[in-house]
């Protein structure tokens, strides 16, 4: 990777990366490392961005799939027993953010499967149900029953971890 | 929960160290790795392709019933090379820790590499024109020649000879081997172009990002 290429086509959107790698970490270490990887992968495939959509679209699925396999794989690795769809991983958190009510929804966040954290970190960011589909690779009509669905199932854990 | 989670997500993030991007310390020598790697890798799949090439070509010309000594020439075509390239790159595997950075490493495999490039150009000017040989050869011994000649000298019973091959498959012959001998290495370079170029570009393009760093 050039240093222009990461000035230019990585660091406007370290912000994206950032909040997608928090979300599947609970450790500075495992983020640093997530981080890094997302930044790999988006130097080696660059060249197979095509203009048909754009480059925010194709970080955020990059980065989206760079953290759901590296998770799997420590899941995998750590946890013996096959998890169903809610991810209960231990919530250790060394690595916060300066806003107490945004470390309390990414601690709420993590706790969700991993293709529902993908899409809601989509929803926050204001995107689209048409891109989140686009994205996830999946039916645009689902993903507001779904956004719905996890909204829910978020305000559940938060206010069991408010309680 | 008193807020929504999409008004503690914006107010969230306004405020600053929010999104610190951390530093990426290990990306540069990860990135020489990997790099590296997917050369040797291109390596090992061009090796592979000359012996597939080295053992059908053998099979071919058992079954066709090429002369032995034509049988034997034509895998080592791609075996000699093969061999080659493949005691080149053992002898310089060496691993990154053995540098202090991976600026001397990648610097240190760009010179490795462009020295042998360079000795494999000088090497192309014969390797062309004794593959345009060999497979004119092949040709030549092809099942149905006699037949053939045969149909052609009775269409053209003037048709000049050269040593009894006619002089209408010798001259192209000729004129393709005088080419690749001359334009060998342009071959050459066009083939590793085809095979490594955009690896080859990536590793430019990193040695300068590090040489910009290190200024």
């Amino acid at each position: 990777m050039t240093s222009d290429f990461y000035h230019s086509r990585i660091l406007p959107y370290a912000g994206i990366i950032i909040k997608i790698c928090r979300a599947y970490t609970a450790n500075q270490q495992d983020f640093e490392d997530y981080y890094q990887e997302v930044c790999l992968q988006i130097w080696r495939s660059h060249e197979n961005f095509r203009d048909e959509s754009d480059w925010s679209t194709w970080v955020y699925r990059l980065s989206l799939n760079v953290c759901m396999t590296l998770f799997k794989r420590k899941r995998n690795r750590y946890i013996p027993v096959a998890l169903d769809n809610e991810t209960e991983i231990p919530d250790n958190e060394t690595h916060t953010f300066p806003d107490e009510e945004l470390n309390r929804l990414y601690r709420a966040i993590r706790q969700l499967g991993e293709v529902d954290k993908a899409v809601i970190l989509l929803y926050l960011e204001e995107k689209p149900y048409g891109e989140i589909a686009e994205i996830m690779g999946t039916n645009a009509n689902n993903i507001g029953v779904r956004i719905k669905r996890i909204k829910k199932r978020l305000k559940k854990i938060l206010d069991g971890i408010e309680n | 929960m008193e807020s929504k989670i999409e008004d503690i997500w914006k107010k969230g993030f306004l405020k600053e160290d929010a999104l610190v991007a951390p530093r990426v310390n290990d990306l540069y020598n990860r990135k020489s790795l990997d790099l590296i790697d997917r050369i040797k890798r291109l390596f090992k799949i061009n090796l592979l392709m000359l012996y597939f090439f080295a053992a059908a070509i053998l099979a071919y010309s058992v079954l066709m019933g090429f002369p032995i000594w034509l049988a034997i020439i034509l895998p080592l075509l791609f075996i000699v090379p093969a061999i080659y390239s493949q005691i080149q790159v053992r002898r310089h595997s060496q691993p990154m820790r053995k540098y202090s950075n991976s600026y001397e490493y990648l610097q240190q495999f760009d010179q490795w590499l462009k020295g042998k490039l360079k000795r494999n150009t000088l090497l192309a000017r014969y390797y062309y024109p004794i593959t345009i040989l060999a497979t004119s050869c092949m040709i030549w011994f092809a099942k149905g020649r006699e037949a053939i000649m045969e149909k052609l000298l009775e269409s053209n019973p003037d048709m000049p000879l050269i040593g009894g091959i006619p002089l209408y498959f010798a001259l192209p012959v000729l004129i393709l081997v005088l080419l690749t001998a001359i334009f060998g290495d342009k071959i050459y370079h066009w083939d590793v172009r085809i095979m490594y170029g955009k690896v080859l570009d990536k590793l430019d393009e990193l040695i300068a990002d590090l040489e910009e760093l290190r200024n």
